[in-house]
């Protein structure tokens, strides 16, 4: 009899193509994995044979994650580009997984309940959000590979039919090309499952040769009998289990055998990175909707029937799997993942565990739709409550489900994740252009568009965008998966990134693509500048004096048998799975392929010797004396015993009868108020919110850090506040590191007086920004009308500049660069000089655990040089300690005959001390990592190089009204004015404070940052806290310097400041330039 | 089985086909090949190679190999006559440097070797010139390099001294020789007395570079004065008024090179000194000075470097008219608030104080306790708010003070 096809199924199919084929294409680019995969794809695409890619990290192995979906994107990349060979594989992999959930529903439940599953898979939120938020295509694409796996493993051990293991290993092997991963955990969560239903199934179905008597009561004569008939029953799926657990490991290592060979000779260690998936979905509530809520969704609603339907029938091996996944997946919300992880815990990403749980529902979510359709909820809807009020709740429940997968699917809109998709051409160009692609660039802000990028070019990054392959130390001993996002992983991800701007040369690292202006200030004090402002809006940031790469990269080579293993086993694997598939379309061919080479004889052969064979004489013998041994006393006649008492007691519960059409009506009714109460509770709690005067300042804090002034505005006093334009055109004018350039992190608020009308607010707030963290205090009045709470408007500032219309001379400069259009190298001529730079004095000095050298320099030359401090640490040998450059503690670009001050910050590799890392997300910009020395420091030296330099020369901010005192914090403050006298927004200003001794030696330098711009011929104040002079310790002074004693700029300082005299510097950032 | 054999036999014969197998010497040579080769050879020149002779090995295959610095040039002859004779032409010798000459067919081996010289230095030479700027200060200097190399790249490691012409700014010029060592010819150049371009022009025999220039500035200036434009402003706190220098030279009367750094000191009594950086155009640095907010004298200096001008003074005299405004308390019941108000305020010139000019306000109560407010003008009056709930009951005295003028008044609270 031909068999039928499920309807249900092939609507599964078309909808499933329809669907997800018209969404992937416009979400993919938004979500988190897609373009690392389409990464992976274009290196297998450019290099198939190759398992070394130069682009991330300085050098990463392929070979340190299965290839299969990745080279299937390479593969059809030839015919549909990256993107379209991505979409198309991910289509596959839906496909594959609607398929496999049907075929393994079947396992469990009847055949309509496994088409319904297969519907419901569809529009699954969990296989939406993996596809359209997250896009991991190894998950679903092995995922897909292993259900059909588990269908053909299922009848392998329920038959013994041979070529049924062959398929079920093909698949396997398919799906571990795909991501070992899920042939591990699929092994434990999903075929552990199916190997338990079919123990128990057989254990419970008698032989056909089996002596037919049945004791009523065990005894202790009838106790091996009974013990033998069940062995008897199970061990030839015992056997079948084994034989198909040895070969699956086969495969697990033989198909990514190079993986395994890799992760043995080179294991990186690395600080796991943090995952909010491991946090308590209860503290993290974002986390627990992306995480929980989303991937659960609706069904969630229908848990306690999953549950008891899963654990009162034969699916219950499957539902313990499930409470198991259930349990993992809820992360640090209970101490039950953990305690079963152990140190896994902190490694594993625990949202697949739900992802995996999910899958487990759906079987039993097609059994709810058969029940609820014509089963027994039907029923006892239809008697209990009517049959519109079924129809009501069947119809919202499809409705939800499409709703919940819909928004799922459009996640990405309504909260982005990554930042809006960037035209990458034009990087690509200025990549392109004067051999730029000799230096390593770095982008910021870019999100997983860094992959995108990356398969454009053959330039090289020192980042990337797979953790597992990070090889510097600065990034292995930190849990920063991306220097790009550094801002989201604390100090150890801004302090991994401030060394590799601070000392560049170290990595060759010259270009940065910064798409972010939040790392604009650290990039400008780090000594970076900016080139251009690229087409696409991004802004090109340049170090001056970076060597370009070497013609010949390091790399750590493999046998080629690996190689060629890894470019041909894992897609041979998915080839062969796909022609297992596909077996009902060529049997007949093979059959015929197989019976002209004779293979065919040659098995039916191999099979008739093997039943003669030994092996087949013992199972015979086994098996007969277990029959033998099965056989009960003839003189059994123990009395039947009924001990399951639970069915007694489930008999004893009064079944609800049919109740009237009345009651019907109330109950209905009831269940609508019901559904109403619980909405207006949630309105209520909502609007409650508005009359609480500290959440008003929170809320108000919030919207403008979001920049939703709108809703800012309407906080404000509607009897005070200016009109919007007024109320925009006052925050527009605040500029600065915090209003431009920060996040706001913490806001509190504590009630100071309380008028009935009226209440004074302490409002306490703390700002992240790339170079230092910000605490402020000030008072907020709130005043209330009409019963609400409404923000009393910030004063306007109404100091005028004193003139309306500034006349400045300037001088500008313009390096050339190339006088003559070329795409050779640049002519010798027209190289830029180097200026000369003197060294005027440079100490060694020590505050607290840290190193600084500090002293002063001066350009003697003629140019502005854009100048380079490096300091060496040197152990009695001459060996070198350490090295860095100045960072924030100099000015880089330097005038003619400009004197400033440096103070390098020696620091050691970020995030190595484990006291770094358990910092993680806790953000501190100015925390460093202590300098680990072998030996002592026996003596140290400056270098201070420059490049001539025509970029952000501007020193048109001075100092005034200075005055020094003592703060509430018992420390001495240099406090002043700060006056723009230039034409242009000083938008971060810095003060640098050099302190001398009696000798003109620098003792020490301090700087500040000024939160607020300065306007043109506007003032600003200055708080500068001076650091002790008993705090510093000198260590060594160079001999040969010869500090500047008759200079006149320095201001002598009183005796008890502890310092002889001090410098006051300022330099600013000039946010508005080149954009 | 048979359709299996006959598959194996097809594949075992295709792998089988050992393709082309070189054929053997006809005589195979032992011993050391003698060669004939010149020692020197200048660049581009034929070269002829002579490898013999030999005792009847015509047809004899001898390899001949060139190892150089730079590449391996292999060439292959056959004995005829008793000898292989090897006539290379300018593609074998355009790389200059020490050769070495290996012959060899089967076992046996000769070695020779070659010095190629390079040939005729050519133009454009290569010069440079660092630095491309040198201040006038009697000590610094740029050196002028130049690389002369033959017609086919080869650089000149001993050839003769070359010639270095000099043209400063005020026309002179001066001839110096270019000495050439290791294939490099330098010569210091000092800067002169005159700022501006100096060209410089290199020969090498018949080779000569394009022009280069050396750009002469100032050196430090000899002297710096300093003037205030005006030399007295009133003290409002906000008037700017300009300092500058006058054009500063140096000791050869350049004017100092635009963009230099020059450091404004200004003393103030009763606070800290000022530092304005400003930098040079046409030899003045110029930047504005805001006055203080009270009378005083300023003395202003500025430095480059290690020269530092003579101080001047600048003069800030009173900007408000004392006791020429008023204070009043204006009580706000529905708020539960008293406002305290000035009257507008005129400066010297009898008119409004500029706005945002900062005005003190002092409360004090009848036990003498205070409470210090600050407010800022605007539209010449300033105003501070005082909450009720911050009051008790009593007498109170409110004052303003602006510069060296007070008003106050008087209020109770019952």
């Amino acid at each position: 009899m031909k068999r039928r096809l499920n309807p249900y199924v092939l609507l599964a199919l078309a909808l499933a193509l329809a669907y997800h084929g018209v969404l992937v294409y416009s979400t993919f680019r938004r979500t988190y994995d897609a373009y690392v995969h389409i990464f992976f794809g274009d290196h297998y695409a450019r290099t198939w044979f190759d398992h070394w890619d130069y682009r991330w990290y300085t050098g990463f192995p392929l070979t340190s994650y299965p290839p299969g979906s990745q080279q299937s994107i390479g593969l059809l990349s030839k015919w549909v580009g990256l993107e379209g060979g991505f979409v198309l594989v991910q289509l596959f992999a839906v496909l594959m997984v609607t398929i496999g959930i049907y075929r393994f529903s079947k396992i469990w439940v009847s055949e309509e309940a496994a088409g319904y599953a297969a519907l419901l898979t569809v529009f699954s939120s969990s296989i939406t959000e993996t596809i359209h938020v997250f896009g991991q295509l190894p998950t679903t694409f092995s995922l897909g590979f292993l259900l059909n796996a588990l269908a053909f493993a299922h009848r392998w051990f329920k038959k013994g039919d041979p070529t049924m293991l062959l398929a079920a290993w093909a698949l396997n092997a398919a799906t571990t090309a795909g991501h070992h991963v899920t042939t591990l955990f699929g092994a434990v969560f999903f075929l552990g499952p199916v190997v338990v239903l079919d123990l128990v199934d057989k254990f419970r179905t008698p032989l056909p040769d089996e002596p037919p008597q049945h004791p009523g009561k065990v005894t202790r004569g009838n106790l091996r009998p009974l013990l033998m008939r069940r062995l008897r029953r199970i061990v030839p799926v015992g056997l079948r289990t084994g034989l198909y657990m040895a070969g699956l490991g086969f495969i697990l290592v033989m198909v990514v055998l190079p993986y395994w060979l890799w992760s043995k000779d080179d294991p990186i260690s690395q600080v796991p990175i943090p995952h909010s998936s491991r946090d308590s979905f209860l503290e993290n509530t974002a986390a627990g909707l992306v995480f929980w809520l989303i991937p659960y969704g609706l069904p969630l609603v229908l848990l306690p029937y999953v549950v008891y339907k899963g654990l009162a029938t034969r699916a219950w091996p499957m539902m313990l799997s499930f409470l198991l996944l259930f349990l993992l997946g809820t992360g640090g919300t209970t101490p039950i993942p953990k305690l079963l992880l152990r140190g896994s815990f902190d490694i594993l990403t625990l949202d697949r565990f739900t992802f995996w749980a999910t899958i487990l529902m759906l079987p039993l979510l097609g059994e709810f739709v058969v029940s609820m359709r014509h089963g027994r909820l039907a029923k006892y809807i239809d008697e209990q409550f009517g049959r519109p009020t079924r129809y009501t709740v069947s119809f919202l429940l499809v409705v939800g489900y499409l709703i919940v997968s819909v928004f799922t699917a459009n996640l990405t809109y309504f909260r982005r994740f990554q930042p809006a998709a960037i035209e990458v051409q034009p990087i690509v160009n200025f990549i392109e252009k004067d051999e730029h692609w000799r230096w390593r660039y770095m982008t910021l802000g870019f999100g997983d568009q860094v992959a995108w990028l990356s398969a454009q070019t053959t330039a090289t990054s020192v980042d990337g965008n797979y953790h597992s392959a990070r090889r510097l130390p600065e990034l292995t001993t930190t849990p920063v998966e991306r220097l790009e996002g550094a801002k989201f992983r604390g100090i150890p991800g801004i302090g991994s990134l401030q060394q590799f701007l601070a000392v560049p040369e170290k990595y060759n690292l010259k270009f940065i693509f910064s798409n972010d202006q939040f790392y604009d200030p650290l990039l400008y004090f780090s000594g970076w500048h900016r080139v251009q402002r690229l087409e696409n809006g991004i802004m090109v940031w340049e170090r001056e004096g970076i060597p370009p790469l070497p013609e010949v990269l390091p790399r750590k080579e493999i046998p080629l048998w690996q190689r060629f293993m890894w470019g041909i086993v894992p897609m041979g694997a998915i080839g062969l799975a796909l022609i297992v598939l596909n077996l009902v379309f060529w049997s007949d061919y093979v059959q015929r392929l197989l019976r002209f080479l004779g293979i065919e004889s040659l098995w039916r052969k191999l099979r008739q010797k093997a039943e003669g064979n030994f092996i087949q004489r013992l199972w015979n013998w086994l098996d007969g004396y277990m029959k033998r041994w099965s056989a009960l006393p003839t003189n059994d006649d123990s009395p039947v015993t009924h001990w399951q008492v639970w069915l007694d007691w489930a008999a004893r519960i009064p079944r609800p009868q049919p109740v009237s059409p009345s009651a019907k009506t109330v109950r209905s009714g009831l269940l609508a108020v019901l559904a109403i109460g619980v909405g207006v509770m949630v309105l209520n709690r909502y609007l409650a919110q508005a009359s609480d005067p500290i959440k008003v300042i929170e809320a108000y804090y919030d919207d403008l850090d979001f920049r939703r002034f709108g809703e800012a505005y309407q906080r404000l006093d509607p009897e005070n506040k200016p009109d919007y334009d007024q109320y925009l055109l006052e925050l527009s004018i605040n500029g600065g590191l915090l209003a431009s350039y920060a996040k706001l992190d913490a806001v509190t608020a504590e009630i100071l007086t309380i008028e009935p009308e009226r209440i004074e607010a302490q409002v306490n707030t703390i700002w992240i920004t790339a170079v230092e963290e910000y605490a402020t205090s000030r008072l907020q009045t709130l005043v209330k009308r009409n019963g609400r709470w409404y923000i009393e408007p910030d004063s306007v500032d109404v100091r005028r500049a004193p003139d309306v219309f500034i006349r400045r001379q300037e001088v500008e400069w313009l390096a050339q660069g190339r006088r003559r259009i070329s795409t050779g190298p640049t002519d010798y001529a027209d190289i830029l000089d180097r200026p000369l730079i003197q060294v005027i004095s440079s100490r060694l000095v020590q505050v607290g655990d840290r190193y600084h050298v500090v002293g002063e320099l001066i350009n003697q030359s003629a140019d502005p040089a854009d100048v380079t401090v490096t300091g060496y640490l040197f152990d009695e040998q001459g060996n070198i300690l350490s090295w860095y450059n100045a960072v924030r503690g100099t000015v880089h670009k330097v005038f003619p005959y400009e004197r400033v001050p440096f103070r390098i910050d020696f620091e050691g590799v970020a995030g190595s001390v484990l006291s770094d890392a358990a910092t993680a997300g806790e953000f501190a910009a100015d925390a460093f990592s202590p300098l680990d020395l072998d030996s002592p420091i026996a003596s140290f030296q400056v270098i201070a190089q420059g490049v001539v330099t025509a970029r952000d020369l501007f020193r048109d901010v001075a100092i005034q009204d200075v005055n020094i005192s003592l703060g509430i914090d018992g420390q001495q403050h240099i406090i002043g004015n700060l006056i723009n006298n230039g034409t242009v927004e000083a938008t971060i200003p810095q003060v640098l404070v050099t302190f001398y001794d009696e000798t003109g030696q620098v003792m020490w330098v301090d700087d500040e940052f000024v939160d607020v711009a300065i306007r043109p011929q506007l003032m600003q104040p200055f708080d500068v806290q001076v650091t002790p002079p008993d705090s510093i310790e000198v260590l060594l002074t160079n001999k040969g310097d010869r500090p500047l004693m008759e200079a006149g700029e320095r201001t002598p300082l009183l005796p008890d400041i502890g310092y002889n005299s001090m410098q006051l510097n300022v330099r600013y950032f000039v946010g508005a330039v080149g954009s | 089985m048979m359709r299996w054999c006959l598959l194996l036999i097809a594949i075992s014969l295709g792998g089988c086909n050992r393709g082309n197998v070189p054929a053997t010497p006809i005589v195979s040579l032992t011993g050391e090949l003698p060669l004939e080769v010149p020692r020197i050879v200048r660049a581009g020149e034929d070269l002829n190679i002579r490898v013999g002779p030999f005792d009847e090995a015509d047809g004899v295959v001898i390899e001949l190999m060139m190892l150089g610095g730079l590449s391996t040039q292999l060439y292959q002859a056959t004995v005829t006559d008793d000898y292989a004779s090897f006539e290379l032409g300018e593609t074998a010798t355009r790389w200059s440097g020490h050769w070495t000459l290996i012959a060899h067919s089967g076992e046996a081996e000769g070695r020779a070797s070659l010095r190629i010289e390079p040939a005729e230095p050519v133009s454009p030479m290569t010069v440079l010139v660092g630095p491309r700027s040198v201040p006038l200060d009697g000590e610094s200097r740029a050196m002028v390099v130049a690389l002369p190399e033959d017609s086919y790249g080869n650089p000149l490691l001993n050839a003769q001294s070359g010639r270095l012409q000099i043209t400063y700014p005020d026309g002179q010029v001066k001839e110096a020789i270019l000495p050439v060592r290791n294939g490099v010819g330098r010569a210091w150049v000092p800067g002169g007395s005159v700022s501006g371009r100096i060209n410089l022009g290199v020969g090498i025999a018949e080779a000569v570079g394009a022009e280069t220039v050396l750009e002469a500035v100032a050196g430090l200036p000899n002297a710096i004065e300093v003037l205030a434009e005006p030399a007295e402003s009133l003290a409002d706190g906000s008037t700017l008024i300009e300092l500058r220098t006058q054009p500063m030279r140096d000791a050869f009367g350049n004017l100092l090179v635009d963009g230099s750094l020059v450091t404004f000191r200004v003393e103030i009594p009763g606070e800290e000194p000022r530092n304005l950086p400003a930098y040079t155009l046409d030899g003045v640095a110029r930047v504005p000075l805001q006055a203080p907010g009270r009378a005083a004298i300023a003395e202003v200096r500025a430095s480059v470097y290690t020269i530092t001008s003579e101080p001047i003074e600048v003069y800030f005299i009173n900007s408000v008219i004392a006791e020429g405004f008023t204070l009043r308390a204006i009580v706000l019941p529905e708020e539960s608030a008293i406002l305290l108000v000035t009257s507008p305020i005129q400066d010297q010139r009898g008119q409004l104080v500029r706005d945002g000019t900062l005005v003190d306000f002092t409360l004090r109560d009848s036990r003498g306790r205070l409470q210090q407010l600050q407010g800022v003008t605007t539209g010449g009056r300033a105003t501070v708010e005082i909450r009720m709930l911050t009051l008790q009951v009593g007498d109170y005295t409110a004052s303003a003070v602006i510069g060296d003028a007070a008003a106050s008044t008087t209020f109770s609270v019952r």
